[in-house]
């Protein structure tokens, strides 16, 4: 096998010192110029994976000082946006669910009353990812979840990549997990760092209830059509769950009777939301959540060992660096350059303008992760809208985080697809072919709920 | 008299291999050795992207891996059991091997330790641009073969005898 890894890499080097050892061209400052070779890398690097995110996130951050883009006080201050003290107490909470094992208990009694038929098995799994990745990230609802479809399979007997139904079970976890990853900040981390990069522009922010008002008709419509699409593509060859009946039963049996520390979670989670929800515009989303985080260590529901075997660090870096470009691209203008130079001559409405946006995130979301395709077209979404459409920074945030989350096709896109495709149940072409036609109803979904229903919230 | 090795694949059916493997023997009257490999390949892409994308612990990772291993044995031992099944009602003698490691890492050990004379090989129908770029675990073992090995396109069988 080639290593296709070093060749991106090198490619990656050379293109950053192209633009940079470029002559500068007309309205571009010569710090604007070493942003957009940064952005470059990290589209390269973003795309490939070459390197951990993450770490490209890091020698994102430690170029800007470098190259002169912005001071070093500056650039590294910007880890502590409240975007990533958010998105670091979210993890937290949601490693509490999983390390008391309520995440599971939660997913297995919401499942337990879906078990009567083929049909209703996979409703069940599609709702109970769905409901859980309202409350934490998608990726991990669809990591505690994978066990316990792959035990239902084996105890179907069904047959990989020939069986149907064995198709639809981890298509539907997946599909499942992203409808509702994008109906609050807490099923992707994607959410708040829009936010982010909103308030660093702007000044402006988005409260915890008003994205779910938002967004949440998108997931509940999506949901239909999940099932739908399922149901017509994948038609069960089997007519009795009973053997997956009899998993759940004994999952259930052995998750016992709920813990003090299940309870203790399911308390501060609870208060937590009710926070977010009522008093994140007073406090602040981010205060809260560690706030919620702080909690679990002191009612000893969590410790910093559960934690670390739960939450990768990265997190912290990966976040940081994306606001840090995000912050460069705007205050040298090199967003703006590259709008005014290369968009200038198309005139868009507002409308258009949030189907392009949206169109652009949703094909690059199949191709690269979701916060990456946030950190880089969110900057340039916001440059677009100076030249007079009409959209409202708001609206923009939207555009691109909710179609950055509805990656429905390939294992690359997000980690739920490739958790359901390692289990190899069904092949690329099935997720192929009918992510496809998501990815096309869940844009147009979108947009509806745009046109006729956000100018009712004043969002567009 | 050595082996003849069969090795299934964990990712797809292996007709072609079987039949092809169950006739070899049966005219040279050699003895049959099954082997499954839950290839931790396929397990450390999954943990990459767990972790390098989802930002969780390890300890996720771990317990997807640990779960997708699990299934690829299970599926294993059912395979080999259909397979021996075939060779006994044909009268061959078969033994059946279950491991986890890394694909050629493993046939090269199950190879050494077994008198083992020929391969079987399957694998799926791709280009060979897809092979080098994309890594194929059959073409890592034909660049060290232990003994001749005979690969099984899902439309030809090609064989390498170096």
């Amino acid at each position: 096998m080639i290593n296709i890894k070093t060749p991106l890499l090198i490619l990656a080097i050379l293109v950053i010192l192209l633009i940079l050892f470029s002559p500068t061209p007309e309205g571009l400052t010569r710090e604007g110029q070493s942003a957009l070779a940064i952005l470059a890398m990290c589209f390269i690097l973003w795309t490939s994976a070459a390197i951990p995110l993450s770490v490209t996130s890091l020698v994102a951050i430690a170029l800007l000082p470098m190259l002169g883009v912005m001071g070093e006080g500056e650039a590294f201050a910007l880890f502590g946006n409240r975007a990533v003290f958010f998105i670091l107490g979210a993890f937290i909470l949601a490693g509490g669910m999983m390390a008391s094992g309520l995440s599971s208990r939660m997913a297995l009694i919401f499942l337990r009353r879906f078990e009567k038929s083929p049909k209703w098995l996979l409703s069940g799994i599609i709702l109970s990812c769905a409901f859980m990745a309202l409350w934490m990230p998608a990726h991990a609802v669809a990591a505690f979840m994978f066990p316990i479809v792959l035990e239902i399979a084996r105890a179907l007997d069904l047959r990989p990549r020939e069986s149907n139904y064995g198709k639809a079970l981890f298509l539907s976890m997946a599909w499942g997990c992203v409808v509702g990853g994008v109906a609050t900040l807490l099923g992707g981390a994607r959410n708040a760092l829009a936010i982010g990069i909103l308030s660093e522009k702007y000044g402006m922010s988005i409260s915890f209830a008003d994205w779910v008002i938002a967004v949440f008709p998108v997931t509940l419509i999506l949901v239909l059509i999940v099932h739908l699409v399922v149901f017509r593509f994948f038609r069960p060859e089997i007519d009795d769950v009973k053997p997956a009946r009899e998993v759940l039963e004994r999952k259930v049996r052995e998750l016992g009777r709920m813990s003090i520390t299940e309870k203790k979670v399911l308390v501060v989670m609870l208060i937590t939301v009710v926070f977010w929800v009522f008093l994140s515009e007073r406090l602040g989303l981010a205060t809260i959540a560690i706030l919620g985080a702080a909690v679990l260590f002191i009612v000893h529901a969590i410790n910093w060992h559960d934690v670390e075997k739960y939450v990768n660090w990265g997190v912290i870096l990966m976040y940081g660096g994306a606001i840090a470009l995000a912050k460069a691209l705007e205050i040298t203008g090199a967003a703006k350059w590259l709008v005014t130079t290369f968009l200038a001559s198309h005139q868009f409405g507002p409308f258009a303008l949030l189907a392009i946006i949206g169109l652009i995130s949703i094909v690059l979301t199949e191709a690269m992760s979701n916060a990456a395709v946030v950190a880089l077209v969110l900057p340039i979404a916001f440059e677009l809208l100076e030249t007079g459409s009409g959209l409202s920074p708001v609206a923009a945030v939207f555009a691109v985080a909710v179609p950055a989350g509805l990656a429905f096709t390939l294992p690359i896109g997000t980690p739920p697809n490739a958790i359901a495709y390692s289990a190899r149940y069904h092949r690329l072409r099935d997720s192929l072919r009918v992510g496809v036609l998501l990815n096309i109803i869940a844009l147009v979904t979108f947009l509806l709920i745009a046109r006729f229903y956000w100018p009712h919230l004043g969002i567009f | 008299m050595g082996y003849l090795m069969l090795v299934l694949s964990p990712t797809r059916d292996n007709p072609k291999s079987v039949d092809l493997a169950l006739s070899l023997v049966k005219k040279t009257n050699r003895p049959l050795l099954a082997v499954f490999i839950a290839d931790l390949r396929l397990t450390d892409d999954i943990s990459g992207k767990v972790v390098d994308i989802g930002f969780l612990g390890d300890s996720v990772s771990t317990h997807i891996e640990e779960a997708v291993l699990k299934d690829y044995e299970a599926r294993g031992r059912k395979e080999l059991e259909e397979v021996k099944s075939k060779a006994n009602a044909l009268g061959i003698e078969c033994e059946t091997i279950i491991r986890r490691g890394y694909y050629v890492e493993e046939i090269l050990s199950i190879a050494r330790e077994r008198e083992v004379e020929d391969i079987i090989v399957s694998r799926a129908e791709r280009s060979n641009l897809s092979r080098k770029f994309l890594g194929s675990a059959v073409n890592d073992l034909l660049e060290k073969p232990p003994c001749p090995v005979m690969v099984v396109d899902d439309s030809s069988v090609e064989s390498h005898d170096d």
